[in-house]
């Protein structure tokens, strides 16, 4: 195993004094000298036409410094494949639609105004479910999107069949099956990601069409990517400098839902100033993004053995008031499928569908979690026909190094597996927790007497997108020895930025504190995505990585025509270069570099798409028999990170878990009849308390040091682990449900009241 | 020109006094004004944080007179009188050195985003004036207010336990 100065050891985050002090600035902690303040008159109904707008009372007041309306808006449109969601328009998509955009001197001016604004609505018949939008008789919400369904051809004709997969002959698949199985399960929890800062935006536009956006982004090239063209500038017209984000778990990349940033800048647009716009928590919790609403319904065919011979799917997400990135939260999703239950015969057929109700978007787990709980619904009450233990299966069914699996985002093709095998965190995982001795097959409990009844559940889950994208870095080496990382990572909880900082200490083998990294600016730093889908360790840290080899490269080339030597025959340490072995001959960085001189390493990264980051849970839970109420005993988190970067920011990352097992018996949007989220706070929106963590273990393998990791090697083996801490969760608890109730609940989150029906049921048979 | 005699208050913040005048004038502090909105927006002192802004999430804890208070649910006026402690106060102006919490969070990495960070410190602080050696479950007692997404919790509970074994 290879002995490293920095990785795999603890030194506190680049921004812990900053965040223990308070000194860290977040988006609403931000001061911009003559800045307005903005505010949003909203919807109150799921959908209706703008019959009458009258603003003059809110123009009339003073400090008041625009509003615009569908009248004198922007003909900017958000929304994709096909541009479709108005800026502002005379229909309203969902409660919380926006209908005015205020900016005034101060925010009690803006609220004033806002609630001078008159409005006279004829309400139309909304959308309100999956289901109700695929009806002939639906009403038809956007001329671009015939019968309320997203249209992905663009993309096929790019030979990206991004939205669905069929491999091998699904009938003869099933004709040798032992057993054939099919469930549905109703994803309707639309759980709020839900960080503890609400999204907020300083926008600042410029006389000649360029905008400067500050505020809470967590991925820099993303958000640039995804929002300029709304906004009708080319990317490079748009500057986004991200401040501490206060927690985004995706949904403050604004991959798809960014409108808070088009109208702030609208308003910067109108006023000549910058505006800050600061969500609410009512706000932020039912005009951001939730999780995606879906309805999974899959058959598997299964031999005696756990071989899957088919597995057939169909698959509909829910995008809500307008069609964003869902595409790609499917098509990650499918990887459900080559993770959980590989097969040669697969027929999987997905579709998007707009509704009434909030934007659904991206929120970790994207889209594999979603689909990681329709399959195991299925798999596990396949794998009860022939009494099969799902750990035994999980080991006998994973990808194994050199498999094939469909890869459907980017790749839309067969792709080989390069590791790590998940068996050793299967494993020790099932050790630790003991899971042979406490399974005790399917819907049989732990334990039982008149008042409590315990079972155990396990998920399994995982994505090969830890590698995605183009990433792009740079590393400047000073004369006096410092080296500046240029790089838009964000700082937004995981540690991504304190990654990217050891990988280049590590590299240039320097003190870590010479060395430093940008601030999240699209204008310090070259253009490329940011901390998205995992990818920050893997992509980014390969492009730091390359970068730092180049300026090396660049410092020994010259260092070698001091010493009059080969440049391979030198190494460095802290600021100095040295002939190997002679240390001797030494000299400072300076003596390359000149004085007031620097060298810029250039790293580029292509994306790869066939590391495998995996995590298996285990849970033990209890029921009160009375209450129906579930408590967590212990939770077990098992999973590989190639190399471990930073061992107490990775733990956290695991530690995170919980939101997972809470999607599955807690959490969720509620909606009236009129699609009113009655819930939008946080006191109604109920989360785990302190008091209510389980005991809790993590198991975090480091493939790469073990030396058994193939296939393209991500920087120093290491490819981060936290994202899929949530995803187990929902399986290995419905599991645990069943053995203790005897009922496989497939809607959630399932209530006490359900379970309490289910003991019920269970001892009247 | 008229001079009115306003009504003012005063606020010790962090040591210093404070004082602000009573009303509804723009630079008055208003009598529905909260103890986050002064602190925030008045002081500049934004380490406690407005997120749900009812009471529910603990982040814009700070501490008045020895308790732990959550200032988006408090009026400044309030506060006159009283002695009040934000993250901001518990750094030493002139050494800069730390209070043992934010040193061991800092050590052990007991935060993610930090959104919470500050919250959640200034609890365990008022928690740890008044019992120096809290058992565990009196910690997640104390903390059962402060919302934390990032899932910090565990080690949050690790170091402030760790920390105080330490000192016993
Ligand atoms: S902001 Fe004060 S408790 Fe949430
Ligand atoms: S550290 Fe992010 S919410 Fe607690």
């Amino acid at each position: 195993m290879a002995e490293h100065r920095y990785l795999g050891k603890n030194q506190p985050r680049l921004a812990a004094r900053d965040i223990v002090t308070g000194r860290a600035r977040y988006a609403a902690d931000e001061k911009i000298a003559g800045m307005l303040w903005a505010k949003v008159l909203r919807s109150p109904y799921a959908y209706a036409k703008i019959i009458d707008i009258d603003t003059s009372k809110a123009e009339a007041l003073p400090g008041v410094k625009a509003i615009i309306t569908y009248k004198n808006a922007p003909h900017w449109k958000a929304g994709m494949i096909i541009p479709h969601k108005h800026l502002l328009s005379d229909t309203v998509y969902f409660i919380g639609d926006a209908v005015a955009l205020i900016a005034a001197e101060t925010e009690a001016i803006a609220d004033e105004a806002r609630d001078l604004i008159k409005v006279e609505y004829e309400e139309l018949d909304p959308i309100l479910s999956i289901e109700d939008s695929m009806k002939e008789d639906a009403p038809q919400l956007y001329p671009e999107i015939p019968g309320n369904v997203a249209d992905y051809e663009p993309f096929a004709n790019q030979g990206m069949a991004l939205t669905q997969e069929k491999v091998g002959d699904i009938e003869a698949g099933f004709a040798e099956a032992d057993v054939i199985h099919e469930v549905t399960t109703v994803l309707e929890n639309a759980q709020n990601p839900l960080p503890p800062e609400s999204p907020g935006i300083i926008a600042e536009w410029n006389g000649e069409d360029y905008v400067t956006v500050r505020g809470s982004m967590s991925s820099n090239g993303l958000c640039r990517m995804m929002n300029s063209g709304c906004m009708n500038l080319p990317i490079s017209k748009m500057r986004v400098i991200a401040s501490y984000v206060g927690g985004s778990y995706g949904s403050k990349h604004f991959s798809s839902n960014g409108l808070i940033i088009h109208y702030a800048a609208a308003l910067s647009k109108a006023t000549g100033k910058p505006v800050g716009l600061f969500y609410d928590r009512e706000e932020h919790l039912t005009c951001q993004t939730t999780r995606m609403n879906s309805i999974g319904k899959y058959k598997i065919g299964m031999k005696k053995d756990g071989t899957i011979t088919a597995i057939q799917g169909e698959w509909t997400g829910e995008a809500g008031a307008f069609n964003g990135e869902h595409y790609m939260i499917i098509a990650v999703g499918l990887i459900s499928q080559g993770v959980l239950a590989q097969s040669k015969n697969v027929d999987i057929s997905t579709k998007i569908v707009l509704t009434n109700r909030q934007t659904s978007g991206a929120f970790r787990g994207y889209g594999y979690l979603e689909n990681a709980i329709h399959i195991s619904n299925a798999l596990y009450q396949t794998l009860e026909k022939i009494d099969l233990d799902p750990v035994e299966y999980f080991r006998r069914n994973r990808l194994k190094v050199g498999d094939e699996f469909y890869h459907a985002y980017m790749c839309s093709g067969m792709v080989k597996a390069a590791g790590p095998d998940a068996l050793e965190m299967i494993n020790k995982g099932a050790e630790k927790f003991r899971w042979d001795e406490r399974w005790k097959g399917f819907g049989v409990p732990t334990y039982e007497d008149e008042n409590v009844v315990r079972a155990v559940g396990v998920g399994f889950c995982g994505q090969s997108d830890v590698g995605e994208q183009l990433a792009n870095e740079n590393v400047n080496l000073t004369f006096d020895g410092g080296v500046t990382v240029s790089c838009v990572a964000t700082e937004f909880g995981p540690g991504t930025r304190d990654v990217m900082r050891k990988i280049a200490a590590e590299a240039l083998n320097v003190d870590l504190s010479m060395v430093r990294v940008t601030d999240s600016d699209s204008m310090a730093a070259p253009y490329e995505w940011g901390s998205t889908g995992s990818r920050s360790t893997y992509a980014m840290g390969t492009a730091v990585l390359k970068a730092c080899e180049d300026a090396k490269r660049q410092l020994f080339e010259r260092v070698a025509q001091i010493f009059h030597c080969p440049p391979e025959a030198l190494e460095t340490k802290d600021g100095m270069v040295s002939i190997i072995g002679h240390p001797e001959a030494t000299v400072p960085w300076i003596a390359a570099i000149g004085f007031n001189g620097s060298i810029t390493g250039v790293g580029n990264f292509g994306g790869e798409y066939n590391v495998l980051v995996q995590q298996v849970q285990f849970i033990e839970m209890e029921l009160d028999k009375k209450t129906g109420k579930v408590t967590v005993l212990e939770q077990l988190c098992s999973t590989d990170c190639g190399q471990i970067v930073n061992p107490d920011a990775l733990k956290g990352q695991l530690d995170g878990y919980f939101p997972g097992i809470d999607m599955a018996i807690r959490e969720g949007m509620i909606w009236d009849k009129d699609g009113r989220i009655v819930n939008p706070n946080m006191i109604d929106y109920k989360t785990r308390t302190w008091n209510e963590i389980p005991k809790h273990e993590n198991i975090i393998l480091e493939s790469a040091a073990d030396g058994n990791y193939v296939g393209t090697k991500p920087p120093y083996g290491a490819f981060g682990a936290g994202e899929p801490s949530l995803a187990p969760g929902i399986p290995a608890l419905t599991l645990a449900i069943y053995n203790a109730t005897g009922k496989w609940f497939t809607t959630y989150p399932i209530t006490p009241k359900e379970i309490l029906d289910a003991l019920r049921e269970k001892e009247g048979r | 020109m008229r001079t009115e005699q306003k009504e003012y208050i005063i606020l010790n913040v962090n040591g210093i006094d404070r004082k602000f005048t009573v009303g509804e004038d723009r630079t008055d502090v208003q009598p529905s004004e909260t103890l986050a909105e002064t602190l925030r927006n008045r002081l500049d002192l934004t380490a406690a944080k407005v997120s749900c802004d009812k009471g529910a999430c603990g982040c814009c804890t700070v501490i008045v007179d020895g308790e732990a208070t959550l200032s988006c649910s408090t009026l400044t006026v309030e506060c006159d009188g009283k002695h009040v402690l934000t993250l901001e106060g518990l750094e030493d102006p002139v050494t800069g050195e730390l209070d043992p919490i934010q040193q061991a969070f800092i050590d052990h990495t007991a935060f993610q985003c930090g959104y919470c960070t500050p919250g959640v410190i200034m609890t365990v602080k008022a928690l740890l004036m008044k019992n120096p050696h809290p058992t565990e479950n009196e910690l997640k007692e104390a903390l059962a207010g402060n919302y934390c997404r990032c899932g910090s919790h565990h080690q949050v509970i690790e170091t402030v336990m760790d920390m105080t074994r330490e000192e016993a």
